[in-house]
């Protein structure tokens, strides 16, 4: 009977967060844009020639004193 | 790494690189923080700080950044402070840059505790352990008991009371995190980023897949649960709180800036540093974008989707705040829940923890090399001399984290203190560095040195006007919050409570160290720049 009750509370208080009008519009928006974001860099990389050789992270970037020992 | 004179063979094709420069900004702040954080601030409203602190700080800052770093680097600096040297020469610019080498030291230390959890619970899973745990945790109608779940990581981590953690032997917290502080050391000791970075090439796209089968998982439950665990995300105004009342919240705006740094290692002193290593003719604009955009990527739509819908789905509204009691600890509930409840789950979840062990392992390598630079080029030490000087403050620092393990205190202080408020005092002295002491015509053309993508001309102004008075604006509201209210005070908090005062002290105290050895390098380069000086007379 408890767990019940504490399930009927559960529904009650998730039915309070259903996704509101305001809500899609925000989940649309923000994935809509960091997805296009990469989308379109992803394109430019690919659409520029030898943009390959000139595209570093710091992962790939050497600081020079690693292979002096 | 990557010999920067050579075509890029190595790298296979061109995906291959996008995919090495998307993979180095993942880490566990899209996946952990991130969802963290927008379960403390009622997902939705946080939304609105997080994309305006993104586009008037963390893309502008991110390009400046990678310039100012170039610009030093071609001037002979590496480190933070003789970058800002480079750029401001004046007798205090050297000690700003002390924010350049705290901030990824101090993160470092509770970052590793955190890579330790990750592969502890790959371990877990691949041993079975996450599995017994499941039947444990099923119940008969075949839902799961949450509280199981919770009490397995509370156990784990040592949040009942301090020390708690610091049991030696088995597959305690403290024997992931030597496991995962000897792999580390090794790695920078040795330069052995190569192997690692090689092997990320496969293991960063694979994180993304799992992630996405997540995801799935989780959107395909039945849509009565996953609708309210979108709200809860996404909403921008939640029951009995108005969107402009959470928006008044200035610790919100605070923390949302910061979890921008934070993801996109802005305001760290890391992006700066490896700039300075680049060449003339490199694309620091594209490079930088297509990083900030793989992260958020992953960040908004995948960890957005997945760890706070998973949360509210198994834990419910409530609970999804009582478990975030640090910003990173939410996935580590949440997701193992998942996992136990989708096909294949301790497959995936192993595959899950362990890539975010990776991504981790890629981030925290990078951290110690600001500080190396600077021992380096400051006070002529060797890399394994400096690596060793290091490892010896980091692993003191580590070990505090997880000795203080009650509520997770000293890692949130940390995580405050060092993860929030340094990074927001070093990207605020940027922005003036970047728009007025440079100015932001020669920063732009720095940018735009070499690059194939031309950004806007009203970045400059930008970052001379709108980002400082933004940052400012943000810093004097919470300043005011502290004055005028005693909830999550985080100064009063440092003389009330005794784990946040050693742990804040513990930070003074790794400041004060940096600071004399700033001092010691400006004395080194002081005595070489006028050696120059008379060679040329």
């Amino acid at each position: 009977m408890n767990e019940l009750a504490t399930m009927l509370v559960l529904a009650q208080s998730a039915d309070g967060y259903r996704l509101s009008a305001g809500g899609w519009v925000v989940m649309i928006l923000s994935v809509g844009f960091v997805t296009l974001l990469l989308a379109w860099c992803i394109w430019k990389v690919l659409a520029t020639p030898g943009e390959t050789n000139k595209l570093h992270a710091q992962a790939d970037i050497d600081p020079h004193d690693a292979d002096a020992e | 790494m990557t010999d920067l004179t050579k075509p890029r063979e190595s790298w296979g094709t061109r995906l291959g690189v996008i995919m090495a420069v998307m993979g180095s900004a993942v880490g566990l702040g899209n996946f952990l923080r991130f969802p963290g954080l927008a379960a403390k601030y009622e997902g939705g409203a946080f939304m609105i700080p997080y994309f305006v602190a993104l586009f008037l700080l963390g893309l502008p800052l991110a390009w400046a950044e990678w310039a100012m770093g170039r610009y030093g680097g071609a001037r002979g600096y590496n480190s933070t402070p003789g970058i800002f040297r480079a750029i401001w020469p004046r007798r205090f610019s050297p000690y700003v840059g002390v924010i350049g080498l705290l901030v990824p030291v101090g993160i470092y230390m509770y970052y590793v505790v955190l890579e330790a959890w990750c592969l502890a619970y790959a371990w877990f899973f691949l041993t079975g352990r996450m599995a017994g745990l499941g039947q444990v945790a099923r119940l008969a109608d075949g839902s799961i008991n949450k509280q199981v779940f919770q009490d397995f990581f509370g156990s784990f981590i040592g949040s009942a009371n301090d020390g708690d953690a610091m049991v030696l032997g088995g597959q305690t917290a403290l024997t992931f995190l030597l496991i995962c502080f000897l792999a580390n050391f090794v790695l920078i000791y040795r330069g052995l980023s190569k192997g690692i970075e090689k092997f990320c090439l496969i293991a960063m796209p694979a994180l993304v897949v799992c992630a996405l089968l997540v995801l799935l998982r989780v959107l395909t439950l039945p849509w009565e649960k996953v609708n309210p665990a979108l709200g809860f995300m996404w909403n921008p105004d939640v029951e009995g709180k108005s969107l402009l009342e959470s928006l008044k919240n200035s610790k919100m705006w605070l923390e949302a800036t910061s979890q921008i740094f934070f993801s996109l290692s802005v305001g760290f002193g890391i992006i700066i540093t490896y700039a300075s290593y680049l060449k003339r003719e490199d694309d620091v604009a594209l490079s930088s974008l297509t990083s900030c955009a793989g992260n958020e990527f992953c960040e908004v739509a995948l960890g957005g989707l997945i760890t706070i819908p998973a949360a509210f789905i198994f834990l419910g509204a409530t609970a999804v705040a009582e478990v975030a009691d640090s910003s990173f600890t939410l996935g580590f509930v949440t997701l193992p829940m998942v996992f136990e409840s989708m096909p294949l789950g301790q497959f995936v979840g192993f595959l899950f923890f362990f890539l975010l062990f990776l991504a981790a392992i890629t981030s925290s390598i990078s951290m110690l090399q600001p500080a190396i630079a600077l021992l380096e080029e400051g006070l002529g030490l060797n890399r394994k001399t400096s690596v060793a000087m290091l490892g010896f403050i980091t692993l003191i620092g580590a070990m505090f984290v997880l000795y203080f393990s009650a509520g997770a205190t000293a890692l949130a202080t940390f995580d405050f203190w060092v993860g929030t408020f340094f990074i927001f005092v070093l990207a605020l002295f940027q922005t003036v560095l970047f728009g007025w002491v440079l100015g932001a015509e020669k920063g732009l053309a720095e940018i735009d040195r070499g690059a194939a993508i031309r950004i806007p001309r009203w970045i400059g102004y930008m970052l001379k006007y709108v980002s400082p008075a933004y940052l400012l604006v943000i810093f004097a509201g919470w300043i005011w919050q502290q004055w005028t209210t005693e909830e999550g005070n985080m100064i009063k908090a440092i003389f009330a409570d005794r784990v946040v005062g050693l742990s804040v002290g513990f930070i003074v105290l790794v400041t004060v160290f940096f600071l004399f050895l700033i001092g010691q390098s400006v004395r080194r380069w002081t005595i070489r720049d006028h050696q120059r000086q008379e060679v040329s007379l």
